[in-house]
């Protein structure tokens, strides 16, 4: 088990490694300039060159490339030329915010998910199975930001159960501000979970050992929880694990539509005013946050499946 | 709950079944009935398709989704059942034989476990939550169940999942769940077809011991005559979805078979005294579902058929109670005995 750990961790450095590659390349070959960016239109060429070379943008970029890995190495993320502050810092302040919206969002599509797929999985022409079908067909047209607009306007604005965007002070008021961005990051993933499940279950109500456990006379209710669900939810975990990276990406745009000070608007804020640093620090704890739910993911599935806990 | 002596574990009249297949009805089971005596152990022969399973599965309810019920009543322990009926009290009625009275092993030992559930707990699940055991009650039960199945090392299996044993001590756990409720019939869907010959051996004799100490009745559901002879009392023989011979007496159709199929059948069966060159096989093979007409279903491969035998349904000829041959050509009859086609046209 602790070897089966180490070796993933260490399987998980040239992934990351990757990730650091691409995002700083991504980053400098793209066009703009974060001097220019942050100076203005209006500055000389000459406090632009200095500024340049105060950042060590003037030098060669394989060697601004050995810098930037040295540095994180040592666990510096580097300094925000956007927000004046250490990146490690503002992290510690948004990264939190992120990864309970995102977890919030998993747990919601769990819970809408898994009531729906069994419905329908028992009952293949019942309403619940009907409104899925609908509800999927609508929900996968829909880009998210637009769900999540339309759930501003109608529990947010019309019934304002919610709040329609912003990030409160207080605890409890942070909570509720949370749960309508959740749900609409879940909202995206509920159709792939949906028919997954389902089809998981249906599979698993048409086995034989389903047919078994029948003919010893256990009643609907142990065989759908201890037989069905509990086959049909290891492909659900791994679909879960699947869709983190969705999730996550969701959060990203949700975020900005909500106005939830996260990542994802810090990682929009640092795209667009060219810094550099900001936006390879975000993308690297995507993939560690992406990474790390994988690892949880094999965890959870060897947990649920006997006959993978051998390797 | 005991079977007073007078009743039968198991009466089946008139099963009939059909198989939505892409929308079309197709007859899988016609006017298929026999009995059980308290004891007794039947075997239900046939080859593949012939609707031996599906027969088993209509007896407990647990037919698929597309298979209806035309006709036909069950008679369990002096219940009755109309066996056309798909109501709820009549699906719950059904439902609380399974395990008490009536239990079933499955062909495949390997798909009938499941896979994430340890063996010892899947042995006594239902009966333990049926008669309201304490865990420990369980687990005690479940160890003793697995010694009276012939699982040496009960202590180190039961909390073994089904991937890590063999086929044969797979099939043991699914006899041991299956008399955990201590039923008076066990369904028997071809237990030992799954598994090679010697473990096919061990299983059969384990048959045996359980018969004696349990005292249930057996439906042995098998394409091997040879197995039939070794286990079973009784035996109906199947064809398309048609009992073809059934006799109470199992040595009468081994020594003097009156249906054409059955002697085929038994033609068939390799022997070690009877050396041949090759092995007897009927021409042509059993007809698809679509393909099923009116008369004896065997008729397109029979030797002995006539005209006569294509058209209507064919009755029992047999004569002798207790035992039924649908033929109008017996085996053994006096050749053309019987006015054929007309004998004064």
């Amino acid at each position: 088990m602790l070897r089966w750990f180490a070796r993933r961790l260490l399987l998980a450095i040239p992934v990351v490694w990757g990730v650091v590659t691409i995002s700083f390349f991504m980053m400098h070959l793209a066009p703009g300039d974060p001097a220019r960016t942050a100076l203005g239109e209006k500055a000389s060429n000459a406090s632009v060159a200095a500024l340049r070379h105060q950042w060590g943008l003037d030098q060669s970029m394989p060697l601004q490339y050995l810098n930037y890995l040295k540095q994180l190495v040592h666990g510096d993320l580097g300094t925000s030329v956007y927000y004046h502050a250490p990146i490690t810092s503002l992290m510690a302040q948004r990264l939190p915010v992120t990864i309970i919206l995102v977890v919030l969002s998993a747990i919601l599509t769990m819970l809408i998910s898994v009531p729906l797929a069994s419905r329908s999985a028992t009952h293949p022409n019942g309403i619940a199975a009907v409104a899925v079908r609908l509800f999927n067909a609508v929900v996968q047209g829909a880009p998210t930001f637009f769900i999540g607009a339309m759930l501003i306007l109608f529990l947010g604005v019309r019934i304002a159960i919610f709040p329609a965007g912003g990030y409160p002070a207080d605890i409890g008021g942070r909570a509720w501000a949370l749960v309508l961005p959740a749900l609409t990051i879940a909202l995206g993933t509920v159709p792939i979970m949906v028919r997954g499940l389902r089809a998981a279950m249906i599979e698993s109500y048409g086995s034989e050992y389903v047919a078994f456990a029948r003919s010893k006379g256990l009643p609907e209710r142990p065989i759908r929880y201890g037989y069905v669900l509990r086959n049909a939810g290891i492909s659900g975990v791994s679909i879960l694990g699947i869709q983190v990276g969705a999730l996550a990406s969701g959060a990203l745009v949700i975020e900005q539509v909500f106005a939830i000070p996260g990542m994802g608007s810090m990682l929009m804020t640092g795209i667009l005013n060219r810094d550099y640093a900001l936006v390879q620090a975000c993308t690297l704890v995507f993939g560690l946050l992406v990474v790390v739910v994988y690892l949880g993911t094999d965890l959870a599935y060897a947990r649920l499946d006997p006959r993978a806990r051998l390797s | 709950m005991t079977v007073d002596s007078t009743g039968e574990p198991l009466i089946v009249e008139g099963l009939s079944l059909a198989l939505d297949i892409g929308g079309v009805q197709l007859n899988a089971l016609r006017d298929v009935s026999f009995s059980l005596r308290p004891g007794e152990a039947r075997g239900l022969v046939g080859e593949s398709g012939s609707g031996k399973s599906l027969t088993l599965r209509a007896i407990l309810g647990l037919l698929p989704p597309n298979a209806r019920i035309t006709s036909g009543r069950m008679v369990v322990a002096g219940q009755e059942f109309d066996l056309t009926r798909t109501d709820r009290d009549h699906r719950r009625r059904i439902a609380r034989l399974r395990g008490a009275q009536i239990a079933m092993i499955f062909q495949e030992p390997g798909v009938a476990l499941n896979p994430v559930v340890p063996v010892g707990r899947q042995i006594v699940d239902a009966v333990a939550r049926r008669n309201g055991l304490t865990k420990r009650a369980a687990r005690e039960y479940a160890l003793h169940l697995m010694e009276l199945v012939g699982i040496h090392d009960a202590a180190a299996k039961i909390d073994a999942y089904p991937f890590e044993l063999s086929g044969g001590l797979k099939q043991r756990v699914m006899i041991a769940a299956a008399v955990a409720g201590e039923p008076q019939l066990i369904l028997c869907d071809e237990p030992t077809t799954a598994l090679d010959v010697t473990v096919q051996k061990q299983i059969l004799s384990l048959f045996t011991h359980l018969r004696d100490e349990l005292h249930a009745s057996l439906l042995y559901v098998t394409h091997d005559l040879a197995v039939v002879a070794q286990l079973c009392d009784s035996v109906t023989v199947l064809y398309s979805g048609e009992v073809m011979e059934s006799s109470d007496d199992l040595r009468a159709v081994f020594d003097g078979a009156q249906h054409p199929y059955t002697e085929a059948l038994l033609h068939s069966t390799p022997d070690v005294d009877r050396i041949e060159q090759r092995l007897y096989s009927i021409p042509g093979s059993a007809a698809s579902l679509s393909d099923r007409t009116d008369g004896c279903q065997f008729a397109p491969r029979c030797e002995y058929a006539r005209d006569d035998c294509r058209t209507g349904s064919i009755p029992d000829t047999s004569g002798t109670p207790g035992r039924v041959v649908r033929c109008l050509h017996k085996v053994g009859a006096p050749a053309d005995g019987v006015p054929v086609g007309g004998i004064d046209g």
